[in-house]
């Protein structure tokens, strides 16, 4: 088990190592370098030097990879070049509202996905299986800023339930809070419904083609016990570890909702970054979201190896 | 083919109608989809302008037909470039050594962990906005699917016995992967190539619509729908056609891709009795 974890952590390390390198590879290709694009069009020679040397770019390549490995170890990713702040200051400030975007949504997809995914497959009637099968190929193939579009125009501007444009932070009230996230919060768990609803049905069909659970159904078990007590733990560690790696593909997937519904999180963040060639900024967010991926996935794996016995013996599983 | 598939004939229906309409764009489109008519825009379906017209007057319609053939070509060129990239990049991995193969599959699950329109995004910063960077861009989120799809069906057939006995008999590398390796992954390859298009087109529309594709006066869908937010609480309907049919040829894709994976299985299992 031990080993298993260690072995793990040390290819979450890679793999974050690697990431941060071709981030910083990447941004190193960008025609025109940082310091002139901070200094903008009106910026003398003298000002571009000195920015030049604040950013480090006067140095040698290896240098600036040190310089750049460290920034990273101590959490300090420089100061972005439009907003003139600090970048995991920026960073920090609109995490939160990104966080609970992908957290709720997620949640939502998942246990719709799975009371629909077990209903359908689990219980008599054809038809929900039909259902969710549609469920499945519409909510994967509706493209999101479009839905949020549809979704402004029913709730704001034919039923004028909800405004769209003032966010208001939970700390000063928890309804308008909801009312502002409502909306984004609903698209995004309907494109998350599309592939954890499918797995979901997968993991339910195989279920039901198992000895054991013709056998409970010969000797009797009711259905409804014979689903909770039994399929639902055969079948969900998968559906768990894509909620998982999605969620974490969120925190940096919420650019568009953000932008129609004009909410300040990371991925509006990152948008007004890229816009503006705020390099700084773009290597901050790609560096911290990458991060925060790896670990949430190294998270959902340590979870399920701890808490399946069948799969710390097999030496753990990845999906 | 004994088992007929309903995702089958939904999505080869709308996938050739998308086909046919992109082609016919090229010859004929009731209006020049660029040609504006300031006096009659933000109009509703009528018998001159059947989908009606935009905030510059321009024929909804037209523009919808031409924009169907950007997203399509581009959809099929963004897919081409990452099919082949990530199966050379699968073939190499799984038939190299086994430290290499554990580093490249590092960079994979790196490159699948990522956000695609992250990826889509920091490729725009460096190489600008325009049809082509956005291609490139969704190429690279292409890219890991089918490498790793690849990756792990030679792991499959690698032990297979008729490799084995090939390799006994002394079968060069190129001639197993060619005769041996590829053809039964073909039909997996295929499908994967079908559903890759439409998260393509998905993908295509998204960086459109953020202002980072294709640039005016050219269309695609997912610009009609970016133009179309400015005016979404007074004209509302100019939001609704170029985002049905979005829908329905990226659904198109989706259910062929299922359906041809359905019909190709039951193939293979009629075939091996």
């Amino acid at each position: 088990m031990g080993k298993y974890i260690a072995k793990r952590l040390l290819a979450s390390l890679a793999v974050m190592a690697i990431v941060s390198f071709m981030a910083f590879a990447a941004l190193e290709l960008i025609p025109g370098n940082a310091a002139l694009i901070a200094a903008g069009t009106e910026g003398s020679s003298s000002s571009v030097a000195s920015i030049a040397a604040e950013l480090g770019l006067d140095r040698g390549f290896l240098d600036r990879v040190l310089l750049y490995y460290k920034g990273i170890l101590s959490f300090d990713f420089g100061v972005s070049s439009y907003f003139g702040e600090s970048v995991s200051t920026l960073i920090g400030q609109r995490l939160g509202v990104t966080f609970s975007l992908a957290f709720l949504s997620v949640m939502l997809a998942f246990f719709f996905s799975v009371i629909l995914g077990s209903a359908a497959v689990l219980g008599r009637g054809k038809f929900l299986d039909a259902f969710s099968r549609s469920v499945v190929q519409i909510f994967s193939s509706i493209p999101s800023f479009w839905l949020s579009l549809l979704f402004l125009i029913l709730f704001s501007s034919v039923l004028h339930i909800v405004n769209v444009g003032d966010y208001v932070p939970p700390s000063v009230s928890i309804r308008g809070y909801l009312s502002s996230i409502i909306l984004p919060v609903a698209v995004l768990a309907i494109g998350e419904t599309g592939p954890l609803l499918r797995l979901v049905r997968t993991s339910m069909i195989r279920a039901r083609n198992e000895d054991w659970y013709r056998i409970g159904k010969v000797r009797g078990i009711s259905r409804m016990r014979l689903v909770m007590a039994y399929a639902l733990r055969y079948a969900l560690p998968g559906p768990l570890t894509l909620a998982g790696s999605e969620l974490a593909k969120l925190l940096g997937g919420t650019a568009i909702v953000e932008s129609v519904f004009a909410l300040p999180g990371l991925g509006r963040l990152f948008l007004t970054a890229v816009e503006m060639r705020d390099i700084p900024l773009v290597e901050g967010i790609v560096i911290f979201v990458s991060f925060l991926v790896v670990l949430m996935n190294l998270v959902t794996d340590l979870i399920l190896f701890v808490s399946n016995p069948s799969m710390r013996k097999a030496g753990g599983i990845r999906l | 083919m004994k088992k007929r598939s309903i995702s089958f004939t939904i999505g080869i229906v709308l996938t050739s109608v998308a086909v046919i309409i992109s082609a016919v764009s090229l010859v004929f489109t009731p209006y020049d989809p660029e040609s504006m008519d300031i006096y009659n825009r933000f109009q509703g379906p009528s018998a001159m302008h059947l989908l009606g017209t935009d905030h510059f007057g321009r024929d909804i319609l037209s523009r919808i037909m031409s924009g169907s053939l950007v997203a399509l070509s581009s959809a099929l060129l963004s897919v081409t470039i990452g099919a082949v990239l990530g199966i050379a990049l699968g073939l190499v991995s799984a038939l190299s050594p086994k430290r290499i193969s554990s580093i490249l599959q590092r960079i994979i699950d790196a490159l699948m962990a990522f956000p695609t329109i992250l990826i889509a995004l920091v490729l725009v910063t460096i190489a600008g906005k325009g049809i082509l960077p956005s291609a490139l861009a969704v190429a690279l989120a292409i890219v890991p699917v089918f490498s790793r799809l690849v990756y792990t069906m030679i792991l499959e057939t690698k032990e297979k016995l008729y490799i084995k006995a090939a390799v006994s008999y002394g079968a060069g590398w190129l001639r197993i992967a060619v005769f041996h390796l590829f053809p039964p992954m073909l039909s997996r390859l295929v499908t994967q190539f079908t559903s890759s298009i439409g998260s393509a087109i998905l993908l295509e529309s998204s960086l459109s619509f953020l202002g980072l594709g294709i640039q005016p006066p050219s269309s695609s869908l997912g610009m009609m729908l970016s133009e179309a937010r400015s005016y979404v609480l007074t004209y509302p309907y100019q939001a609704i056609p170029a985002g049905i049919v979005l829908l329905l040829i990226v659904l198109g894709f989706n259910l062929l891709g299922d359906g041809l994976s359905e019909v190709l299985e039951g193939g293979r299992r009629i075939r091996h009795g």
